[in-house]
């Protein structure tokens, strides 16, 4: 028996009069994060963070009483794509604002469009600065709040040899140069610092760990890594073949969070230090909630009811890190400033941005005119759990995307 | 003579160029946006990415459907191709970088320039890259010569089959991981990009002052309004350059440095400012219209040149904006005219005599062989012309997507392209261009309106077709057809209470 034609009509009428009631109830947002290939085990967990931060939002009434309806969509690791889902979301769907990207070049690729179209981003990943665009906010790490600080820390613990170790792209390349000019600026001679890049996936790193152990033979050296992701794995399993230790030649990692642990060998990472912005470790009532929260809702994720379960992805084991902290505050100082522009307008949007504060779970967080954030950093001992310990807190540094300006 | 295209192959390429190179661009310019035929410009520059990726598709399809040399690898000609066209456009951006420097962003911050003082930090293959006529010549060129190298080395030693396809697959992964690499020159792992104008710049360069030493004077006297607004504008550095000044030579490259850092950092479009100068009736529309990012550093250009017609030569300048709708437009209808030229190229190419030796070549290399007919060198012709096909859509890709980087050469896209010949139906011209366009466009909604399940969903289809449509899309009429006739004789196989009758019915000659 086939439905008749008249009651499909009324049926899609009357759907369509739903959506239209619903529709004016909301406001659109994107969610531009690789959902498969080669990023997707970073991107999903942001994903994850902000669908979670969506829906804490509108269990308390939503931004100005509309619920946020987000949009998610899966630019699959391929660069090109992310520029063709950010016109999508900005063009087709109208979103008010998007929240995304992890690599350098999945941003590069897409802010043209955000500036073409006048659409706001939010950028949450660490990141090596030298742009400044007016359609993106970088809740983001800047060089000079993650790098220079266990930099100082190193020079204060009588460290005098400097290691530079990274992955061969444009954040290690970047971050390098300017700590090299900084270091030279501490008084260190060219010759105690040492450069070197490996390609991506790079897996034998038997003659450079020979070189750093030569190179740290004093006991006066440290390692500063920008490695990425796998690499990592063969670099310290050789690091500690090689008989080094955080102890005679301790290694700072940028590139390794809270959530990158969960694919390494803690074991040999142990005692090593890393330097973020927020830990899931830092004990704040904020914190414990956040992190409570957020654990108990990837059981059974949901947007104002609406399932967002993932096929695949194992709710065991998951944890908060910082560029889901960043991602999360994010839309929480674009609801915040929304309310005060009081409309989602883009330009009205952004001046209402500047100045505005966040009580984040470890600390407030300002944002400044540079589009950037003035927040605590920390540097935190590895565990053998993948948790940090915190060793050291610079309070309310100010995020510079340029270092020619935090390099005197 | 013989008629290569058959009468509905006609109607249906004069058809579809009706529909893609005339109403679609007509629906995007002169309907208004909001109306319910309007196209927008958004959806035209997809829909050239797709037009793009089916020249592609026809290069995999020459290969494959028709010689049977399953290449994968083909996406490193399409990336060469996108390579070399973004380079000519990261030579156009010129001073208008993010860093105003006369050398691309990327080798700014590679530290370049200490690297190849000669040239002020530009490689010396970089250098002919900024004329358009040698890039173009580059699209054919450069992956002629690398499939010629590699087809002549592999043909020759007689690899076949899976080792070519292996081998081919090797080849674009090394070109992948050295393009990687930073050292390599071209931008590493960001490739290029932030690509701002097309055949032409509105930075100045040098000759377009006439009088540099003349033009700084009178700038620095400052007599007018605008004389000592243009002053304040030029960086302290490169005023105190002009000062220091020995020659005309140094004037003008201080003063160039100046006036391309006032074009780039704009806006310079204050109509108060302007007030004694008559601008054209064109300079004051695009005025209304307050361009932003490329848009305004061309009015910026136009505006000085209106302003100071004494000191400045008039250039005529003929760029256009990259991300302007008219570019896109145009862009996509070069994209739908290299399609149909390509493929009428490949209808005439394998329906002449070398065609039927190509297909002779796949069906039974051995025998073409020992018939007398050298078949790695007509491979190597078609590896060749598949090369320079793919090339050249790469080089329409990339000013349409904005970016090029190595990532487009991993394996893993030229596997795709594969895929979209078999979805689409190989070995027949249609096919590929329909699983090309199909199949991306299933991906763009897809990763949209189910960005979670979308890999499920093309993954489910792909092995759909690999099982129960081996000639893809364009086979299925047939395939009906066929089933169809099965079901007849079944049936009437049935009524008769003769089933063995009916099988031998079946039809003896299959293609």
């Amino acid at each position: 028996m086939k439905p008749s034609f008249p009651k499909i009509i009324a049926g899609a009428a009357a759907g369509l009069l739903a959506f239209a009631a619903t529709a004016a109830e909301t406001v659109k947002v994107g969610v531009l994060h690789s959902l498969s290939g080669t990023m997707a085990i970073s991107e999903t967990s942001l994903k994850d963070v902000l669908l979670f931060t969506f829906d804490e939002i509108n269990k308390k009434g939503g931004v100005m009483g509309k619920m946020i309806e987000p949009v998610v969509v899966d630019p699959a690791s391929n660069w090109p794509l992310f520029a063709e889902k950010a016109e999508q979301l900005l063009v087709k769907d109208k979103v008010s604002v998007v929240f995304g990207c992890w690599t350098s070049v999945s941003r590069k690729s897409c802010l043209p469009v955000f500036e073409k179209e006048n659409g706001l981003l939010f950028y949450p990943v660490q990141y090596e600065g030298e742009e400044l665009s007016k359609n993106i906010f970088y809740t983001a790490e800047a060089v000079n709040q993650q790098a220079i600080p266990p930099v100082d820390y190193m020079l204060s613990e009588g460290k005098k040899k400097f290691y530079l170790l990274g992955s061969d792209y444009v954040y290690p390349r970047t971050t390098n140069k300017i700590l090299k000019k900084y270091l030279k600026s501490k008084g260190i001679p060219d010759s105690d610092i040492e450069e070197i890049y490996t390609p991506f996936g790079h897996t034998d790193y038997q003659t450079i760990v020979a070189s750093i152990k030569k190179f740290a033979a004093g006991g006066s050296a440290c390692i500063i890594s920008t490695l990425n992701g796998d690499t990592n794995v063969p670099f310290f399993k050789e690091f500690a073949n090689a008989g080094l230790t955080s102890e005679n030649c301790p290694v700072v990692s940028f590139s390794i969070s809270e959530d990158e642990f969960r694919g390494l060998p803690a074991k040999q990472l142990a005692g090593h230090l890393g330097c973020w912005t927020y830990f899931m470790s830092i004990k704040t009532p904020e914190n414990e909630k956040f992190v409570g929260d957020f654990l108990s809702w990837v059981k059974a994720p949901k947007v104002t009811g609406v399932d967002y379960t993932v096929s695949g992805v194992d709710p065991k084991g998951r944890v908060t890190c910082s560029p889901m902290n960043l991602s999360r505050m994010g839309v929480y100082l674009w609801k915040q400033a929304v309310e005060k522009a009081g409309t989602f307008d883009v330009d009205k949007v952004r001046d209402a941005l500047t100045g505005q504060k966040f009580k984040g779970p470890v600390c407030e967080v300002t944002m400044q005119a540079n589009h950037h954030l003035v927040n605590d950093v920390f540097i935190g001992e590895t565990l053998p759990t993948g948790q940090f310990k915190v060793i050291k807190t610079f309070k309310g540094v100010a995020g510079e995307p340029f270092s020619e300006k935090f390099l005197k | 003579m013989t008629r290569i295209l058959s009468r509905s192959e006609t109607v249906l390429l004069l058809l579809a160029s009706a529909v893609g190179l005339v109403l679609l661009p007509c629906l995007n310019a002169f309907v208004p946006a909001g109306g319910a035929l309007h196209v927008s410009t958004f959806s035209l520059s997809l829909y050239g990415k797709y037009l793009t990726y089916a020249v592609l598709a026809l290069g995999v399809n020459l290969l494959w459907g028709y010689t049977g040399l399953l290449s994968l690898g083909q996406c490193l000609f399409f990336s060469l191709g996108g390579y070399c066209l973004g380079m000519y456009m990261m030579m156009n951006i010129s001073r208008l970088g993010q860093y105003h420097e006369a050398i691309p962003d990327f080798m700014v911050f590679l530290e370049f320039p200490a690297r190849f003082p000669a040239t002020g930090g530009l490689p010396p293959h970089w250098i002919p890259f900024k004329h358009l006529w040698f890039a173009a010549l580059m699209v054919l060129v450069v992956p002629a010569v690398v499939a010629y190298v590699f087809g002549f080395l592999a043909f020759r030693s007689r690899v076949k089959g899976v080792y070519f396809s292996i081998l081919s697959q090797a080849l674009t992964y090394a070109a992948c991981l050295m393009f990687f690499r930073n050292d390599f020159t071209f931008g590493g792992n960001n490739g290029l990009t932030d690509f701002k104008f097309l055949l032409g710049t509105p930075a100045l360069d040098a000759g377009d002052i006439r009088d540099p030493v003349a033009f700084a004077a009178r700038l620095k006297a400052g007599k007018g309004e605008l004389d000592k607004y243009l002053w304040s504008q030029i960086p302290a550095a490169e005023q105190a350059r002009l000062a220091a000044a020995a020659d005309g030579r140094a004037a003008e490259a201080a003063l160039l440095d100046g006036l391309n850092r006032v074009i780039a950092t704009g806006p310079v479009h204050d109509v108060a400012r302007f007030k004694g100068v008559a601008l054209s009736d064109a300079t004051v529309r695009t005025i209304a219209q307050a361009p932003k990012d490329a848009a305004m550093l061309k009015l910026n250009r136009r505006l000085l040149e209106e302003a100071f017609p004494d000191d400045l030569r008039k250039r005529s300048f003929t760029g256009f904006v990259v991300n302007d709708p008219a570019t896109k437009r145009a862009l996509y209808i070069a994209s739908g005219i290299l399609l149909l030229l390509t493929y009428l190229f490949c209808r005439w190419l394998t329906s002449t005599k070398f065609g039927l030796v190509q297909r002779a070549v796949r069906d039974s290399e051995n025998r073409v062989l020992f018939s007398g007919y050298a078949t790695p060198d007509f491979k190597l012709f078609v590896f060749v012309v598949a090369a320079i096909l793919s090339s050249l859509g790469g080089a329409l890709f990339v000013p349409q997507v904005g970016i090029i980087n190595p990532s487009e050469m991993g394996a893993d896209k030229s596997i795709e392209a594969v895929i979209w010949v078999a979805v689409g139906g190989r070995g027949n011209l249609l096919g590929p261009v329909l699983g090309a366009i199909g199949i991306n466009s299933l991906k763009s909604y897809a990763t949209h309106s189910f960005a979670e399940q979308w890999p499920y969903i093309l993954g489910g289809l792909f092995i759909f077709v690999t099982l129960f449509m081996p000639k893809g899309i364009v086979g299925l009429p047939g395939q009906m057809k066929e089933l169809r006739a099965k079901l007849a004789r079944r049936r009437a196989g049935k009524s008769a209470d003769a089933p063995a009758a009916a099988t031998k019915l079946e039809p003896a000659g299959k293609e």
